[in-house]
């Protein structure tokens, strides 16, 4: 089920996201679904936007709610630091409301929790396959 | 010459002292002269030395004569004496009369004698120079007269130290020694007056106090003699010395001794009396007298005023009885329009209940005359059957009491109308205690039943009013309670996203590695654990809720900082959401008696009011802190935010209902409302919020 991706060797990935468990089980998806990538975690904003300055990885996805810095304010730190960053935000529905604003400018997309991996996937795909190009 | 009979005593004395002193200087023919001088005759031819002594002699003889002084010559060898005639007076003897030293010892007062005796023979030893000088006392040998008498001589001795000559002066005494003991007698008035006597000088000291005066103080031990002394001594005696007053009376308390003291000025010796009685007895008896006065002064005042109550109110009895005569004479017709003309109906019932009298009032009301009623007419015939009914019951308990009172009965007009009366009456017996007729008084009530019927028209009215009031509490509280239970709902969903999608990613990962070789029992066992985990985690959390939201049915004992613990624990994810911490800070572990689930209601209306109070103006790091203790028997808890306060014009409002500063979707404004009610009425604590400076904080003391 899981198809290693030799394409993607040299894209890199930071991932951010507060909550443990999701972090963990996440993580392993998706380092076993693009083997070829550096996977890059981090706890929060904060550490995001640390992690982003040291790595420089190529895709950002970051949970919305989080302590210290929001996925919000570290998505448009990014942005400012590298235009061409990709970033998926995941989202709660409640949040998408005051979300949308925001979404067109600094996030290039964003899936809903709970995550659908099918989705979640597609997206990330699409967006490796846009840094390939 | 000197005129001798002028002298003094003491100078005539002096004047002899002198004369004798010439007599002896001529010395050694002294007695030779003597048995001339013997003679008392000038020789016929004298020297001039003799001359000289003769004139002196002669001098001597005229001063003694004129004096009324006596002379003697003593010859101790021979006992010769010579006495001069004034000295034989002095003796009460004749001028020819003989004397010698015996009949001088004779004639010396028998008290005296022996002592003159022994001076005249100490004069008469050369070692005592011869002076002599004595006072002594005769009685007259011949008229038994006592005199008194100084004497004064000299004794002259011959070279073997034997007294030749004695010669000197008598001198009678008698009426300055009478003087003298004149003096003693007066002086021994006021000396011995049974009264204190004291003189003072015009500077106010002491000069004179008698004994009577000296014993007082001893009796008051004391020796302060200027007791005596008025303490205003200094007015008065310049009062008496300008002659303001001849004479001043003064009363003093010597220690319970009181004393009246007259107080004169004696001009002439410049001085002071105070002449002091002893009138403590007077003044007791006085004191005594004056209470017996008063005493008796008081029996006849109050003798006096029953007299004149008694007086007063037999005129007051007077003038009554004859306005009664007045009044009586014109009553019958006073009663009688009394009677008809008063403000309520009277009527009288025989014993079948027959009208017998009625007045006008009454008559008016009812719209009858005189003439159709009474005798005719029971008071049934004007009574509906509601009436007839309590009239049936009463009439009899009149007959049987003597009264009745303020029975509201029905009357019918003669135009069929009717007039609600209240009617008292009371019963008049004849000697044998026989019903007669009944008294009776009737109000006419009409006003008093509108008015009745008003207030209860009122009162149905605010009871609707009431009702309404509450209708719209319990619309209050419903809202609330929704607005509560969306706030849960929105609580529940923040609590559960986050499982909810961790339990997605775990399920989704099942399919993701069914054809790999991860994919065994073990993997299973572990994703359905992870899975279940997650799933009784959000079970738990809707217990939680459900938990809150059942309303406690009686107080019990709660301990605080449970309650505090598992309210945050609803809310906690809605804060981080918001970003916005909470701290807790315990003192102690305090425990209140009360509701727990409304206790946490009213926790997480003010903590929603906290995290709305963050958005748009977030600080740097958005707190909220939770502060319990004890004062004294009291549980505070605070809840303080970093949020910048509330308003001051508006922070008077915010526990009013339907008060609210958010945005209609958002906030109903009977959070806090409610919060208040919960604490102050049905726990009987205080709900207060002040501005901290950078927050609000709301203070719950339970």
């Amino acid at each position: 089920m899981v198809p290693p991706d030799n394409d993607s060797s040299m894209v890199s990935i930071l991932y951010v996201e507060d909550e443990l468990d999701a972090r963990e089980i996440l993580s392993s998806m998706i380092s076993r679904k693009y083997p070829n990538t550096h996977l890059y975690l981090a706890e929060n904003g904060a550490k995001g936007l640390e992690a982003f300055e040291k790595h420089r990885p190529d895709i950002v996805i970051t949970d919305i709610s989080m302590p210290l810095m929001d996925g919000l304010r570290m998505s448009s730190e990014i942005k400012k630091l590298n235009p061409d960053t990709i970033i998926v935000a995941i989202t709660a529905y409640s949040d998408t409301s005051y979300l949308l604003n925001t979404i067109e400018t600094d996030i290039n997309h964003y899936v809903l929790k709970p995550l659908d991996y099918r989705k979640f996937f597609s997206i990330l795909d699409k967006s490796i396959a846009m840094i390939q190009l | 010459m000197m005129n001798y009979a002028t002298m003094t005593k003491a100078e005539l004395l002096r004047v002899i002292a002198a004369l004798q002193a010439e007599i002896k200087d001529p010395g050694t023919d002294t007695a030779a002269h003597s048995t001339d001088k013997r003679t008392d005759k000038p020789k016929k031819n004298p020297t001039k030395h003799e001359k000289t002594v003769y004139s002196h002699e002669e001098t001597l003889k005229l001063a003694i004569e004129s004096t009324c002084l006596g002379t003697f010559d003593f010859y101790p060898p021979t006992g010769e004496l010579v006495w001069s005639d004034e000295a034989k007076h002095q003796f009460g003897l004749p001028s020819d009369a003989a004397v010698d030293y015996s009949v001088f010892l004779a004639g010396l007062h028998p008290g005296d004698r022996k002592r003159i005796d022994q001076i005249i023979r100490k004069t008469l030893r050369p070692e005592n120079k011869g002076d002599y000088a004595a006072e002594f006392r005769t009685i007259g040998i011949q008229d038994g007269k006592e005199r008194w008498l100084t004497a004064r001589g000299r004794a002259s001795f011959n070279e073997y130290g034997r007294p030749v000559r004695f010669v000197g002066i008598t001198l009678d005494i008698t009426e300055s020694k009478q003087a003298e003991s004149e003096i003693e007698r007066l002086a021994s008035f006021a000396q011995l007056s049974p009264n204190p006597i004291i003189e003072i000088n015009s500077s106010g000291q002491i000069t004179f106090c008698n004994s009577a005066a000296l014993e007082v103080l001893k009796k008051i031990d004391s020796n302060d003699k200027y007791a005596f002394v008025p303490p205003d001594i200094k007015e008065i005696l310049t009062a008496l010395k300008n002659k303001q007053l001849s004479v001043c009376y003064r009363e003093i308390d010597l220690q319970g001794l009181i004393f009246g003291m007259h107080i004169h000025r004696v001009p002439h010796f410049q001085a002071i009396r105070i002449y002091a009685t002893d009138i403590t007895a007077y003044k007791h008896a006085e004191m005594g007298l004056k209470k017996a006065y008063g005493e008796c002064e008081l029996l006849v005042m109050a003798r006096t005023t029953k007299l004149a109550s008694v007086v007063h109110s037999l005129q007051k009895e007077i003038v009554e009885r004859k306005r009664v005569e007045a009044a009586l004479i014109s009553s019958s017709d006073e009663i009688q329009d009394l009677y008809d003309n008063a403000p309520c109906g009277y009527h009288s019932l025989d014993k079948n209940g027959l009208i017998v009298r009625i007045n006008a009032t009454e008559l008016k009301w009812l719209g009858f005359t005189k003439d159709e009623v009474v005798g005719k007419m029971k008071l049934t015939d004007l009574m509906p059957a509601s009436s007839i009914k309590i009239f049936m019951e009463t009439f009899p308990i009149l007959k049987r009491v003597g009264q009745v009172h303020d029975l509201e009965q029905k009357l019918i007009r003669k135009d069929g109308t009717i007039i609600p009366v209240s009617l008292s009456a009371t019963a008049i017996y004849d000697n044998d205690g026989n019903y007669v007729m009944s008294r009776s008084t009737a109000f006419d009530i009409s006003e008093r039943k509108e008015a009745e019927t008003a207030l209860q028209t009122e009162a149905v009215e605010r009871l609707r009013a009431m009702e309404q009031l509450r209708q719209k509490d319990r619309i209050m509280m419903h809202q609330s309670r929704l607005a509560a239970m969306g706030e849960m709902l929105n609580n529940i969903a923040h609590q559960w996203r986050q499982p909810l999608n961790t339990l997605g990613l775990v399920i989704q990962r099942l399919p993701f590695f069914y054809e790999t070789e991860e994919f065994n029992k073990e993997f299973l066992e572990s994703s359905a654990n992870e899975a279940m985990k997650l799933i009784q985690h959000m079970s738990r959390t809707i217990d939680d809720f459900r938990g809150f939201f059942k309303t406690d049915k009686e107080m019990i004992t709660f301990q605080v900082n449970h309650v505090i613990k598992q309210t945050i624990s609803l809310i906690e994810p809605s804060f981080k959401e918001e970003q916005v911490s909470i701290s807790i800070c315990s003192e102690c572990n305090p425990s209140i008696l009360g509701y727990p689930n409304e206790y946490s209601q009213v926790l997480l209306s003010i903590l929603h009011n906290a995290k709305d109070a963050f958005s748009g103006k977030k600080p740097k790091e958005a707190q909220v802190s939770i502060h319990s203790s004890m004062e004294g028997k009291i549980v505070v808890v605070t809840i303080s935010d970093n949020a910048g306060g509330i308003a001051e014009d508006i922070i008077e409002k915010i526990f009013d209902p339907y008060f609210t500063t958010k945005d209609p979707d958002k906030g109903t404004g009977i959070g806090l409302f409610i919060a208040k009610n919960i604490i102050e009425n049905s726990m009987k604590g205080r709900l207060m919020v002040r501005n901290t400076g950078d927050g609000a904080e709301f203070r719950i003391e339970v």
